[in-house]
């Protein structure tokens, strides 16, 4: 039962896995193919050495000879793996986390299930039950994105045969706080678009149609963040690009040039603001029961 | 358990549904509701149900008011208007979905609820493909499965044929020998006369008490 409950859920894990292994069969067709030409480079220096008369031409060929092997970094590992990820699209991620949180709820509310429920739990259980089974949606994307670190490790442990990558490879704008941050971002902006999609329930019951309204929503709220707040407010008046942090749809690669906190800061904002919406749309039980019975 | 409803009004905008309404209601009987469409049946039985709060009074259950403390009557169970399941899962699976919320019940008094409202063949059917005759029997059965206290029941038999019915009244009159308060509305007088110990009729959301001396 708990199958049919979260199958959306699972349709979406499942679609996530999917283009994740299509990635690592992709990065590794990559890897191979240049491993092969970086190989025939060294080959080609080894043996036309004598023939390099430029400076550059020497410098380049003394530099491969150098690094026999072709590994590159952890941060270069997971951008390239980014990159070979179909799919990945943060505007079609957030379709599915969108049909993922509206699938069951939006059901549950169409065929007016809580009046049977309502007599077995009361109405706060009730509500917190729609608030987390969309929550649970929210999951899936930071879920990812920690597989994808250890996709990245174990990449780039393949390459180089040892576990200090991630030592060698830490900067200032890529470290394992950034990459924390980075998930907890992605996780608080999953949680907003979750929240939008149980407002937008509360009065629309249809699956399609509250799925689609609610990613419009998600978009609109994208786009008066960064016309209004980031464009016309921020940037005009102030002069600061500091108007980018004003984003909810960016996770996986939230913009840092601030640093950490702003972005993080605005997003659980967002979030306290979305959750303050959800609270006040379900506050009133008799309204939704009257909704549910109009609506199914 | 005694339900006691007291001095109750429903609005709905400025349209009043339910008028000044005082009763009180006690274990082992039968009350039966009947009245035209829009006579407020559904609200008032809705209200009892915890499902509408009244505008103003109160119901309070064994002397509680549920409403003032979001509680709900915990041996309550309601089927009131339309049978609300999900269209694809099975009879047999909304049930299990409901029985799973109190964790109270097990497969057989599942199956012991749909065999009494004659639905154990058509258990595995998905509700979507249910006529509206087995879609009112699975409501029913989501009352009766979990043996409550105070059973509900709007419109209870609108399209089950004769035979289940019969098969449904002589289980919910064992029900009131075992001391369930049972309420049930129709339009049809005669099934109120089989099973209503008291017979209400509700008119512009008043309620007026017609006795039924045969069965009490």
């Amino acid at each position: 039962m708990k199958f049919k409950k979260y199958s959306m859920i699972l349709f979406f894990i499942l679609f996530m896995a999917i283009i994740y292994s299509l990635g690592i069969i992709k990065f590794n067709n990559w890897h191979n193919t240049m491993t092969k030409l970086h190989m025939e480079q060294i080959e080609d220096c080894k043996s036309r050495k004598e023939e390099y008369s430029k400076e550059e031409e020497r410098e380049y060929c003394s530099k491969k000879l150098k690094h026999q092997e072709f590994v590159i970094s952890y941060a270069e590992t997971k951008k390239y793996y980014d990159d070979f990820i179909p799919f990945s699209s943060n505007f079609f991620i957030i379709f599915l986390i969108v049909l993922a949180s509206c699938y069951y709820n939006s059901k549950y509310l169409k065929n007016n299930i809580i009046s049977y429920d309502l007599a077995r739990e009361n109405y706060k259980k009730v509500k917190y039950k729609i608030f987390s089974r969309a929550w649970v949606s929210a999951l899936v994307v930071p879920f990812f994105m920690v597989i994808k670190l250890i996709i990245c490790f174990v990449l780039c442990f393949y390459q180089k045969g040892t576990t200090d990558i991630l030592l060698w490879e830490t900067t200032s704008t890529f470290n394992a706080l950034y990459l924390f941050v980075d998930i907890f971002i992605a996780l608080v902006d999953c949680l907003i678009i979750t929240n939008i999609c149980i407002v937008v329930m509360r009065k629309q019951h249809h699956f399609i149609l509250s799925s689609i309204l609610s990613y419009l929503c998600v978009i609109g709220i994208e786009l008066f963040l960064e016309i209004v707040i980031d464009g016309l407010l921020i940037n005009k008046i102030f002069g600061t690009d500091f108007g980018l942090v004003f984003n909810i749809i960016t996770f996986g690669h939230f913009p840092d040039s601030y640093g950490i906190a702003p972005p993080l800061l605005v997003s659980l904002g967002i979030f306290i603001v979305t959750s303050l919406f959800v609270m006040r749309s379900y506050q009133d039980k008799e309204q939704l029961v009257i909704d549910c019975e109009s609506n199914s | 358990m005694k339900i006691e409803v007291k001095n109750i009004t429903k609005k709905f905008k400025e349209n009043c549904i339910i008028n000044k309404i005082s009763a009180t209601f006690e274990s082992g009987k039968v009350y039966g509701l009947y009245g035209r469409n829009g006579s407020g049946k559904s609200v008032f039985l809705k209200m009892i149900a915890g499902l509408y709060i009244p505008t103003t009074g109160e119901i309070l259950y064994d002397g509680i008011d549920l409403n003032k403390e979001d509680k709900y009557p915990v041996s309550l169970r309601a089927f009131i208007e339309r049978p609300s399941f999900f269209p694809d899962l099975t009879g047999y699976q909304n049930l299990k979905l409901l029985a799973e919320i109190q964790d109270k019940i097990g497969d057989k008094e599942i199956m012991d609820a749909l065999e009494i409202v004659n639905l154990i063949e058509e258990k595995d059917k998905k509700f979507s493909k249910y006529s509206l005759g087995m879609k009112q029997k699975l409501g029913i059965a989501q009352v009766i499965m979990e043996d409550p206290e105070v059973l509900i029941f709007d419109e209870p038999f609108n399209g089950i044929e004769k035979e289940s019915v019969n098969k449904i009244m002589e289980y919910l009159k064992s029900q009131k020998k075992e001391g369930k308060c049972i309420f049930i509305s129709t339009h049809i007088m005669e099934d109120l006369n089989r099973l209503a110990d008291y017979i209400y009729e509700m008119d512009c959301g008043s309620l007026i008490e017609v006795s039924n001396e045969k069965n009490k």
